[in-house]
């Protein structure tokens, strides 16, 4: 009913990355075929907080749980990429839907310490299992086990990560683009501007909110899975706090489309950052700067407004 | 009174932090007619509203719905068996569009031609104009009649409505009335308002409440009504 | 089958923990548990008092001067951050969580731009070896474990009896009637903001001496802050002391066992069964702040 991009429409960045391909100097190519894969990510946060309404500041943990599933089954079970894309997805939602009784069942600042603290306990694990896990240095996967070692016949590595991460994020914004048209997806509107009202017309919030969170599971620890079977490396660096934040700041820089904002967000943060990598860790810096930049503009934003401003304490 | 009455309510009491909203109060409402419930601020009127819907656990006491007992019910498995409401502010889902948040209400409901049913309900309160907009964009009396909509479009046995006529026009109050005058011939409905002119000519029953008790109730038209009132909001009143 | 005076030790190591963890916690009691402002700085707060104690002493300036300089400089820039960014969107909780977040990465990168990447360290003024029976310790520690104590109910006694409490919850429950009541809100959130300041400060130059003082080191502090603050009953200062020295007692002895990451990710693990359970912050499904 609303004016909602079409498939194709919102195809449109994906278009233009597969056209702008052959004219990218290489240090470009590398850099979006990452920020391709981050842009994943990008989406399940979005899922999350502009669909449904949920802050969570913990994302990491879904993020890191895909990688971890992927590159631990790479590293140590079997080197068959495909099969660790698929448990890394696995278990990412698995996570999701234990921290999901969270965004079930708490609400609002309390939802945000309790994911903060979630990310953190599972950092420590990771950290505390460092034999297992590589700590914080990590673990390189050997070649076979990568998706670029499979794709090693047929594409360069650079090839191999432009494509795989098109490919994906091509499938990822044509479901993102399904949902936020569906009936699901305008169910999970209404649970963000009124969760109580929602259940007064019959249904069951609860549900809704654990199915987002799922998605949004799924989506980040796909985005994870990817960066280590592409890659070849997992680390305890992307379990930590810089990792849950920054989707934040990429889904509001992005603006109000769900469809395009995920991307277009990550891609101007991460360029922002990549310019500013001169700096000492420049990249945190900007992201930094960004979040207390765009807590002070949200009462100029409507829509961002609309998702920040639902925690307002409600007169009684 | 019909041998199984629609909703009963069983001494029912609640109190918040030490404070009585309710004190036992029993009532019963059959399948069709306005009952108005009125009573000066803080006699419970509102805590009684929240009983019925769900959104409030009574202390002690025990509610019926159908014959069936729904005390421990939640507010959304009370909405499914057919007890919708409205609030004292009206609420819609502002990113939603007209026809959307219409949709959304009248999922839950069976029959087959849900659009059908949305466009009636719109032409009969006025919001067929109006079904593309997003509710964000509509005036507080039209979130108002939008609200109204939602709750009517899932076909409920029973509408609460917690002051209806708050906010709106003069016009749109009539409007509401023979709307209301209207729906009253298929569905219970209970309306919580501080209008009294507005409660007593619009409803056939009339419940006074005050100090968390229903002190009268009676049929509107008999004349103890106006004396009754009288009492209460001069002499019983908070 | 456990040594007597590893368990003596356990316990003490316990209580002196938990003291801290409680001082540390006891400004975002005051920020979060009273104000209701989600104050992610905290932690970061907590590494610059420590930074700050490293400098000085660098500096080869006394000790004792760190313990006046980090409260009024940690303090001042508590206050800083509330006048200058978090009043301008009158604390709305989204904005907050936001602004403070981004405010802990700049944090974060200040210590580490002065500190470096490795721990530092200095070493206490004084520090007799106090002999329990069977066992010795840290007489730093145990003065400072002491201190934390005194402070927490110092100003646990000072918020509840004086005016400030009430001044505090009413700024944070209804804007609108405080200010109608005469209440400059603005001002009520500047003493919030520089008490907290100021005690996290002092906490963080107090505890320097015997922690490893590392510019990661905020964000632990600050998920043990709201641990503290939200299984001791926000709002409740006397609740963040017990908790505090509950969860400190509690870990120190899990310590007897497992490693000390184990014992903390049982603590995380504990608040966040205990968020669940209570349904915290959700009321009927009504997003509550």
């Amino acid at each position: 009913m609303r004016p909602r991009p079409t498939i194709i429409a919102s195809l449109t960045i994906p278009i233009i990355l597969a056209v702008a391909y052959p004219f990218l100097p290489e240090y470009q190519k590398a850099l979006v075929a990452r920020i391709m894969i981050l842009s994943i990510y990008s989406y399940g946060y979005a899922v999350c907080f502009q669909m449904v309404g949920i802050m969570s500041l913990g994302h990491a943990a879904l993020f890191a749980a895909g990688m971890y599933g992927a590159g631990l089954y790479a590293y140590y079970i079997s080197p068959d990429p495909f099969v660790a894309l698929a448990v890394g997805v696995a278990s990412s939602v698995l996570l999701s839907m234990l921290l999901g009784v969270l965004a079930m069942r708490v609400g609002g600042a309390y939802l945000m310490i309790g994911t903060l603290l979630a990310s953190q306990a599972l950092y420590l694990v990771a950290l505390h299992f460092n034999e297992i896990t590589g700590g914080e240095q990590g673990l390189v996967l050997r070649g076979e086990a990568t998706i670029t070692g499979a794709l090693k016949p047929l594409l360069s590595e650079l090839d191999a990560r432009y494509m795989v991460s098109l490919i994906a994020l091509t499938v990822v914004v044509a479901g993102i683009t399904i949902l936020s048209s569906s009936r699901l997806g305008r169910m999970l509107l209404a649970v963000r501007d009124d969760e109580e009202k929602l259940e007064s017309l019959g249904y069951n919030t609860s549900i809704l909110k654990l199915l987002a969170f799922s998605i949004s599971g799924a989506l980040s620890g796909a985005s994870g899975s990817l960066l280590a079977l592409l890659y070849s490396y997992v680390g305890a660096g992307y379990a930590g706090v810089l990792n849950s934040v920054e989707p934040v700041l990429w889904v509001l820089v992005g603006g109000p489309y769900v469809e395009f904002g995920p991307f277009l967000g990550s891609l101007l943060v991460n360029l922002l950052a990549d310019t500013a990598r001169g700096l000492l860790r420049g990249h945190v810096l900007v992201v930094g700067a960004g979040l207390v930049a765009f807590a002070l503009a949200t009462g100029r934003l409507r829509w961002a407004y609309q998702i920040l401003g639902r925690w307002r304490s409600r007169a009684a | 009174m019909q041998p199984r009455p629609l909703l009963s309510l069983q001494d029912i009491s609640k109190s918040f932090d030490g404070v009585q909203a309710l004190a036992g109060v029993s009532l019963e409402v059959g399948d069709t007619g306005i009952l108005g419930i009125i009573g000066p601020n803080g006699a419970g009127k509102s805590t009684l509203a929240g009983v019925i819907v769900g959104s409030l656990k009574p202390d002690s006491g025990r509610i019926f719905f159908l014959g069936r007992e729904i005390t421990g019910l939640p507010v959304r498995k009370r909405a499914r068996l057919g007890i919708a409401n409205t609030h004292q502010i009206p609420r819609s889902f502002p990113s939603l569009t007209v026809y959307e948040n219409l949709e959304l209400a009248a999922l839950h409901t069976s029959g087959k031609d849900v659009r059908q049913r949305i466009i009636e309900t719109a032409d009969l309160l006025g919001l067929q104009p109006v079904l593309e907009l997003k509710a964000s964009q509509l005036s507080h009396g039209q979130i108002r009649l939008l609200e109204i909509s939602m709750a009517l479009i899932s076909r409920p046995r029973l509408l609460v409505m917690d002051e209806p006529t708050q906010g709106l026009t003069g016009l749109e109050v009539h409007t509401l009335v023979e709307i209301l005058r209207g729906l009253a011939e298929r569905l219970a409905i209970i309306i919580i308002d501080h209008r009294v002119d507005f409660v007593v000519s619009l409803s056939s029953r009339i419940a006074i409440m005050s100090r968390g008790r229903i002190v009268a109730l009676g049929n509107a038209r008999d004349s103890w009504v106006t004396e009754k009132i009288e009492e209460v909001y001069l002499r019983g009143g908070s | 089958m456990l040594p007597l005076e590893h368990l003596g030790l356990a316990v003490v190591d316990g209580l002196v923990n938990g003291s801290v963890m409680a001082f540390i916690a006891l400004g975002l009691a005051i920020v979060f548990g009273i104000m209701n402002v989600v104050n992610l700085t905290h932690g970061e707060l907590y590494m610059l008092g420590a930074m700050i104690s490293w400098l000085m002493v660098q500096a080869a300036l006394p000790y004792a001067s760190a313990l006046v300089a980090a409260p009024l400089l940690v303090g001042g820039l508590a206050v800083a951050i509330n006048m200058f960014i978090l009043q301008r969107f009158g604390h709305e909780p989204g904005q907050t969580v936001l602004a403070t977040f981004g405010l802990l990465l700049i944090l974060q990168q200040l210590g580490l731009a002065i500190l470096g990447p490795a721990p530092r360290s200095i070493s206490p003024p004084f520090n007799p070896i106090i002999e329990f029976s069977g066992f010795s310790y840290s007489g730093f520690k145990l003065f400072a474990g002491l201190f934390s104590l005194m402070a927490c109910l110092l100003v646990w006694l000072g918020v509840e009896r004086s005016r400030i409490g009430p001044l505090l919850r009413a700024a944070q429950e209804n804007r609108l009637m405080a200010e109608s009541l005469g209440i400059d809100t603005s001002k009520v959130f500047l003493i919030g903001f520089a008490l907290a300041g100021s005690l996290v400060g002092f906490a963080g130059a107090l505890t320097s001496p015997f922690r490893q003082i590392h510019f990661l080191m905020g964000f632990d502090a600050l998920a043990v802050s709201f641990v503290v603050v939200v299984l001791g009953g926000v709002g409740r200062i006397g609740g963040t002391i017990a908790a505090g020295v509950g969860l400190g007692l509690l870990e120190s002895l899990a310590a007897l066992f497992l490693a000390p990451t184990v014992a903390r990710v049982l603590t995380l693990t504990l608040a966040l069964i205990y968020v669940v359970a209570r349904r915290l912050g959700s009321i009927r499904g009504v997003w509550r702040y």
